[in-house]
């Protein structure tokens, strides 16, 4: 299958025809041991964790595969300088325009992803790419309506989560564009496509066959940490939590990040949680679309190591302290 | 990960997530709406892989802005073959949809209860309602119409949460809700009154293997029965109390989940 191309070294050919070897071997093994591995699956909490980690995936990749076409599209016909021109110039004032930009777009964490990067790679100032990635899955009409749906009985949950969620996204955009560096995102998210005669659709299908390679292994990682997550986080965790409430939000900015939830479906289960007061259960929802295991993994493939062992715990405290100002301020104390 | 790998990658993810759609099997993952979506994506998938290749065969720059000159290892990163995980669990294992192994174990969650209006029951004799609407109504209102009529409720056997007095079983009914996919997966409950020992011998299935039955399986069943007025509470964690008047055994609904 390697490809007779003249930019191809003979050893680059073998090790292209090499990874190919690899991945029908492993095939190949994993057909062979169906039956034992069917039989490890077959133990109820792997069973569970196998379920939930496929869940994850399957409901992921459609949106990760929709942010790759934003993303593909953008880098095949929307040029650095329209962008410049649709956004204000100076940072201070682009990252809530951008910020704002999330609250019309329906999209999942996953999708927000690609498209950020996309955007910084479009010469976007870093700052106000990051504003839409956290403003994006967190206070767009389809999770606001869910979280309406599902605290039928508190309404101010609604407003407090957006201000909550806006307050983490244009609070991080600035202190990025007044602390960030920009040797912290990798080299490579940089390079705009090349204007080589490639055509337009061409463009646009490679950046989504590459940002699906790209994202798509970070993704699966993520969904693995969350299945596992999902399992070994023992129900004793939220038991009498009622009466500490600094614990309670602590153990619920925690298990928002290791859970992964979509921002879709995330109010339901604090929705459930009925035991605990309305703050640490805000703090859950705020957190949850801004940092999470899947995010923070699906960052680390866009933005570089380095960006994500800074964003994900500055985002985290970020969150936390937007979600207990919010929620002081709308639901007038923890509740 | 050279180029070539990552077009049959791509194909494989994207034949996979096809295949669960036209196959069904979607539904013990996500909901029906996702069919749509997953699909889409499936196609979208296999069509950048072909394009892809296809260039690579006929010689055409690859047009993504990457220095190609180290063409073969810096693309993609060793994390792109996670995603032979997902292939693989889909194609050779397909991991059966959540029981009650996820009710009884760790990270069990109960169901939102969201109070609804209660509205006139559906006609008929003992109407079928979900677990979720049950648990609803007496939410709303613990002697409501809910408590006037015969329904029917279907749903897999668990242990009960707390055995209670008067010759109830000591087991509950249960059904998993989801909200967008298995991973918010919550229990919803009812407990099962059995004064007349119709359910005797037919235990909680997970783990006991039934006669002929897959070891670890739910056993699912079809009950009939009355709400007893005033349970459903928050003082009972909202688990209304049904009196068993018929059971059958059932194969398991599609969909399995409520919504």
């Amino acid at each position: 299958m390697s490809s007779p191309r003249p930019t191809d070294a003979p050893r680059a050919t073998w090790r292209g025809s090499g990874s190919l070897v690899v991945l029908c071997g492993a095939l190949l093994a994993a057909t062979a041991l169906q039956g034992p591995l069917v039989g490890l699956f077959d133990v109820g909490v792997v069973r569970t964790a196998a379920t939930v980690f496929v869940a994850v995936c399957v409901q992921a990749l459609p949106f990760l595969v929709l942010g790759t076409l934003l993303s593909g599209a953008i880098a095949a016909w929307v040029s650095p300088a329209a962008l410049r021109r649709v956004l204000p110039a100076r940072p201070a004032l682009a990252v809530p325009v951008a910020g704002a930009a999330g609250l019309v777009l329906p999209g999942c964490e996953c999708a927000s992803v690609p498209v950020a990067r996309r955007l910084v790679a479009q010469g976007v100032p870093e700052a106000a790419a990051l504003a839409f990635l956290l403003a994006a899955p967190a206070i767009n009409p389809v999770v606001l309506v869910a979280t309406a749906v599902a605290f039928p009985d508190h309404p101010e949950m609604v407003l407090a989560r957006l201000l909550g969620s806006a307050a983490t996204a244009v609070g991080l955009g600035w202190l990025w564009s007044r602390f960030g560096r920009a040797e912290w995102i990798a080299a490579r998210v940089r390079r705009p496509p090349p204007e080589d005669g490639t055509p337009r659709w061409a463009v646009f299908a490679e950046t989504v066959r590459h940002d699906v390679v790209d994202a798509g292994g970070f993704l699966v990682l993520g969904g693995l940490a969350a299945a596992v997550m999902t399992v070994v986080v023992p129900q004793s965790w939220l038991d009498g939590l009622a009466g500490h409430l600094v614990l309670a939000v602590a153990v619920m900015a925690v298990l928002a990040v290791l859970l992964a939830l979509c921002s879709e479906a995330d109010a339901f289960v604090a929705a459930s949680l009925s035991a605990l007061p309305l703050l640490p259960r805000l703090v859950f929802l705020v957190v949850g679309p801004a940092v999470d295991v899947k995010l923070v993994a699906l960052q680390a493939g866009a933005f570089g190591r380095a960006f994500a062992a800074r964003f994900a715990p500055l985002t985290f405290v970020v969150a936390v302290t937007s979600a207990l100002v919010a929620g002081l301020l709308v639901l007038g104390g923890p509740r | 990960m050279s180029r070539d790998t990552q077009h049959v990658l791509l194909v494989l993810v994207g034949g996979v997530l096809v295949k669960i759609v036209l196959d069904g099997s979607y539904l013990r993952y996500v909901r029906p709406w996702s069919a749509t979506p997953v699909l889409l994506a499936g196609v979208v998938l296999v069509v950048v892989a072909v394009v892809g290749l296809v260039r690579d065969l006929r010689g055409l720059p690859v047009g993504d802005g990457e220095d190609h000159a180290d063409h073969g290892h810096h693309h993609g990163g060793p994390a792109a073959w996670m995603l032979v995980l997902p292939v693989l669990a889909l194609l050779l294992v397909v991991p059966p949809a959540l029981g009650s192994a996820a009710v009884g174990g760790p990270g069990a969650r109960a169901a939102p209860v969201a109070a609804a209006p209660d509205d006139p029951l559906p006609p008929g004799d003992a109407p079928p309602l979900g677990l979720l609407e049950v648990v609803s109504r007496t939410a709303a209102d613990p002697y409501g119409l809910i408590t006037t009529r015969d329904v029917t409720l279907t749903g897999f056997l668990v242990p009960a949460r707390a055995p209670r007095p008067g010759g109830t079983a000591p087991v509950d009914l249960a059904r998993l809700v989801i909200t967008c996919c298995a991973a918010d997966a919550s229990a919803v409950r009812v407990h099962l009154a059995d004064p007349a020992g119709l359910l005797e011998g037919i235990g909680p299935g997970a783990g006991d293997g039934g006669p002929g039955g897959d070891p670890g399986a739910d056993r699912w069943v079809a009950v009939r029965g009355r709400v007893v007025p005033g349970t459903g509470t928050a003082s009972d964690g909202h688990v209304p109390t049904l009196t068993v008047t018929s059971s059958s055994l059932v194969a398991t609904p599609e969909p399995v989940y409520e919504y």
